[in-house]
């Protein structure tokens, strides 16, 4: 079947009628497509470029002089476009960036997350998220090192959202269960954070001062055993602890085990053979 | 996708008018009888060179925004009101001509047309988009030709009209974006196009342009997403180039078809004016210029030396602005080719520089990043090394450049082609009077094909630039082989039977080259889908890396993917801290500093 089966074409008989009616309606469309598009103009974009190739300069630069002047600068353009963007999540993210960059870290974090939040359904800035995320890690960490542990918690919370398999977040969760005495969550946390980064020395730490603490609340309380899966898993992460080792070896006695205990005696005095504590303890 | 819309019916409008116009003008130049039943298709795409070049004098002395669009408004306005009943029985007939579109080539197209605005809503994958397409873009949006751009980023120098017909339609005086919806226009006229040949087949019509219109319906689907070649929505010359090249052909055959011979006429003129245009697009389609050097030397040779000059004449009017771009951008009359070497203005990019640069576009056609490096053993310390392109022999080259074509079953259509050449003079001797309807002018047009194919392989053979002229060449020769051998004298039941396996074959081709090119990006074209893009097309999300620098007291700011960044802008903080402002302003230029100018070629 055709086309002028269907309609009766030879009754458009008026062709430049229907080129100027084409334009007028071309016209028509666009200016409504364009007025109730929620898209960013140049005016927004073009700024926010700026600002990031001044926040890039700021961040690359030693010299406090020029960060001052690159930060006066990206203040001056946030400040243009406050007027008619204040709400787009590419003003919020900008503002973000820069109040980070200030170590305005609180306001940063509430920045972001609202930009976040407003940015859920399109996703344009990919890099909304690292920031956010980097935001959460700062203020935890001040939360944390206030004892704001409830606040500390809710950050992390947010942040693990984010990048559930964060080894600097996981281990503020860790902090942030020793903070409310939940220790064995601590060591969970600690671990996996450990597992996300075991070349982070900081995390190492904390993971390896938490199995000691666990563990010797375990031998306070006479449960052997479970102290020393602590100690022994300790002892992986610093094998050349003598505190450790003896504890280790003070451990296996008790619970009968001498050739064992002499082992880490042992191996105390291979590190430090002046060790008195081995030397008196060795059978 | 509604000002998709928008910005097609205006690009289809300003096309129509100025295609009219300029047909009009040649058959007042040359007082040939007026002929309305030279092809719409024609028309549009001599309306959209016309456009472009009126555009690309004008981006002599202005930018290309709201002024030139409003400029050609009016002069399209005035036209149709001048020359109505000219317009009116031209576009009478081919408004008729809708009466005949069967109902099935309505829902192809139909498809077409969702496709294509479906895909203005992704953000194209082309990575010389971001790289400089957008960038050159803005800089005709904001700036009338800019002396010495090249030295600010070389590929800025890169001189093509496709951007300034980006630049027209682009809209993005408005504020908001390049909207890059010319790309997306393109896939529906050749769509529509190559459909017309479907009609006619249904509608009992088996001429040979028909079928090779069939078989360029996969091919152009696939076109827009072949990884290295544009992307619907990119602004990339490669794509243009290559769907002209092939409806170039198709018109010439059709008219020797119709004509028996290429003869001097309106339509001939028509074919070389957007030849010419063409090269100004994409300077690796030159050989499509061949057929109307022929017709010339044929009018040559009848005394109509008056027609030949008025004809040459618009040639040039139609290059003289490329060349007045390329001598503007970098100093030279053809860039990147410093052979021609006669102009010497402040902002000219030293010669070693523009060298380099042409050697490296014909090293990376041989061998492109993606290339997977091959290994050769060294005979000395009996390992297996990296080899670079120059140390290998041109058989080797050729096995690594075969093996890592992207195009599927690449090898069969590289084989295929000189094997059809070969089918092709054997069917010449058997069926000479099938093949030459008329006189032996045809040839001319598959010599051209040919030499196409040939100027590629040897010059450049990256498969992009080459498109047009590979499945021309592969499709031409296919259908022209096979026609003299089939009598399409079939009863009603038995064209059914071929027609719906033909068209169900075509189907399953079509969905098997869009698989293959975008399976594997599927999840890209698909990402963050929202509401707003029925409104406008999809922009570009946010340029990261952006850094600056600075240079006379001006910042420029430079990243890798600069896109459409803020100008003045470029690629590369090496190059941008060579240079210095010509003037007090982007738009007076920019040159070399006199001190790194020794430097430059390193």
């Amino acid at each position: 079947m055709n086309l002028g089966k269907l309609i009766n074409i030879s009754t458009i008989n008026k062709p430049i009628l229907l080129l100027i009616a084409s334009l007028l309606v071309a016209i028509l469309l666009f200016f409504i497509a364009i007025s109730i598009t929620d898209s960013y103009p140049y005016e927004l974009r073009d700024n926010v470029i700026k600002i990031d190739a001044y926040l890039s300069n700021f961040e690359a630069s030693t010299d406090q002089k020029i960060k001052q002047k690159e930060m006066k600068k990206v203040d001056s353009l946030l400040k243009l476009i406050e007027k008619d963007y204040k709400n787009t999540v590419a003003y919020l993210r900008c503002l973000g960036k820069a109040q980070i960059l200030k170590g305005d870290i609180l306001n940063s974090y509430n920045t972001l997350v609202t930009a976040r939040s407003k940015d859920k359904k399109t996703k344009i800035y990919r890099d909304l998220d690292r920031l956010t995320y980097l935001s959460s890690i700062f203020l935890s960490d001040i939360f944390l090192n206030r004892n704001q542990s409830m606040d500390a918690g809710r950050v992390i919370d947010y942040g693990l959202r984010i990048i559930p398999n964060s080894d600097q977040l996981l281990n503020n969760k860790g902090r942030y269960f020793q903070q409310m005495n939940i220790e064995d969550s601590s060591l969970v946390y600690f671990n996996k954070a450990f597992n996300a980064n075991p070349n982070n020395n900081k995390i190492r730490s904390n993971f390896f001062m938490q199995l000691i603490k666990l563990g010797d609340a375990s031998f306070n309380t006479k449960n052997y055993n479970n102290a020393l899966n602590m100690y022994i898993t300790a002892e992986k992460l610093d094998a050349k602890n003598e505190g450790l080792m003896i504890q280790i070896a003070k451990v296996f006695k008790i619970i009968g085990q001498i050739d064992k205990a002499n082992i880490y005696y042992q191996k105390v005095l291979k590190i430090n053979p002046n060790n008195q504590l081995a030397i008196s303890g060795i059978q | 996708m509604l000002a998709a819309i928008a910005i097609w019916l205006y690009i289809a409008f300003l096309s129509i008018t100025f295609g009219l116009m300029t047909k009009k003008l040649i058959e007042k130049f040359f007082s040939f009888e007026s002929n309305n039943s030279t092809s719409f298709a024609l028309i549009f795409i001599m309306g959209l060179g016309s456009i472009t070049t009126i555009a690309n004098y004008l981006h002599l002395f202005v930018n290309i925004g709201l002024l030139v669009n409003l400029f050609l408004i009016a002069s399209s306005i005035i036209y149709l009101i001048i020359d109505k009943e000219y317009i009116s029985n031209y576009l009478s007939i081919h408004i008729k001509k809708l009466g005949e579109i069967n109902i099935v080539v309505v829902v192809l197209g139909f498809i077409f047309l969702l496709l294509a605005l479906y895909q203005t809503t992704s953000v194209t994958l082309s990575a010389d988009t971001p790289l400089y397409h957008a960038l050159s873009i803005r800089y005709i949006e904001e700036y009338s030709v800019i002396p010495g751009l090249g030295n600010l980023y070389h590929r800025l120098a890169f001189n093509n009209s496709w951007f300034i017909s980006n630049a027209i339609f682009n809209m993005s005086f408005f504020g908001l974006m390049q909207f890059n919806v010319l790309g997306t226009f393109l896939l529906i006229f050749s769509g529509f196009y190559f459909l017309s040949g479907v009609n006619s087949i249904i509608n009992g019509n088996y001429r040979i342009t028909n079928w090779i219109k069939l078989l360029y319906i996969p091919i152009l689907l696939y076109s827009y997403y072949y990884p290295h070649l544009g992307y619907t929505s990119s602004p990339s010359p490669d794509t243009p180039s290559s769907i002209f090249t092939w409806i170039l052909f198709i018109f010439y055959i059709n008219k020797y078809l119709r004509d028996k011979k290429l003869i001097f006429d309106t339509e001939n003129v028509l074919l070389g004016l957007i030849s010419i245009f063409l090269i100004t697009v994409k300077l690796s389609v030159a050989p499509i210029i061949i057929p109307s050097i022929y017709i010339l030397l044929m009018a040559l040779k009848n005394k109509e030396v008056k027609k030949v000059l008025t004809t040459v004449i618009m040639f040039f009017i139609f290059l003289l602005p490329w060349f007045a771009h390329n001598y503007y951008l970098s100093g030279y009359l053809v860039h990147p080719f410093p052979a021609v070497n006669i102009f010497n203005p402040e902002w000219k990019i030293p010669e070693s520089v523009a060298l380099n640069e042409k050697n490296s576009i014909q090293k990376w056609a041989k061998w492109p990043g993606w290339f997977r490096k091959p290994q050769v053993k060294n005979e000395t310390t009996s390992k297996m090394e990296n080899v670079k392109l120059e140390s290998l022999t041109y058989s080797q080259w050729f096995d690594v450049w075969l093996k890592n074509q992207s195009f599927p079953k690449y090898k069969y259509v590289f084989y295929s082609i000189p094997i059809l050449w070969i089918l092709f003079l054997l069917v010449l001797g058997i069926k000479r009077k099938k093949i030459l309807e008329g006189n032996a002018d045809i040839l001319i047009i598959y010599f051209t094909m040919i030499v196409g194919y040939l100027y590629w392989f040897i010059s450049a053979p990256d498969l992009r630039f080459g498109w047009g002229f590979i499945f021309a060449n592969l499709f031409i020769f296919i259908v022209v082989i096979l026609h003299p051998f089939f009598n399409f004298k079939l009863n009603d039941k038995n064209r059914v039977i071929l027609l719906t396996t033909i068209f169900s074959l075509g189907i399953l081709l079509s969905f098997y080259l869009y698989y293959n090119a975008i399976s594997e990006r599927y999840g890209y074209f698909n990402k963050g889908f929202s509401s707003d893009r029925y409104l406008i097309p999809k922009n570009i999300d946010m340029i990261y890396g952006m850094k600056y620098t600075v240079v006379d007291g001006k910042e420029i700011l430079y990243t890798s993917d600069i896109y459409d960044a803020q100008l003045p802008a470029g690629n590369n903080k090496k190059h941008i801290e060579k240079i210095k402002f010509i003037g007090e302003d982007i738009q007076d230029g920019f040159m070399l500093n006199a001190n790194n100018n020794s430097e430059a070629g390193k």
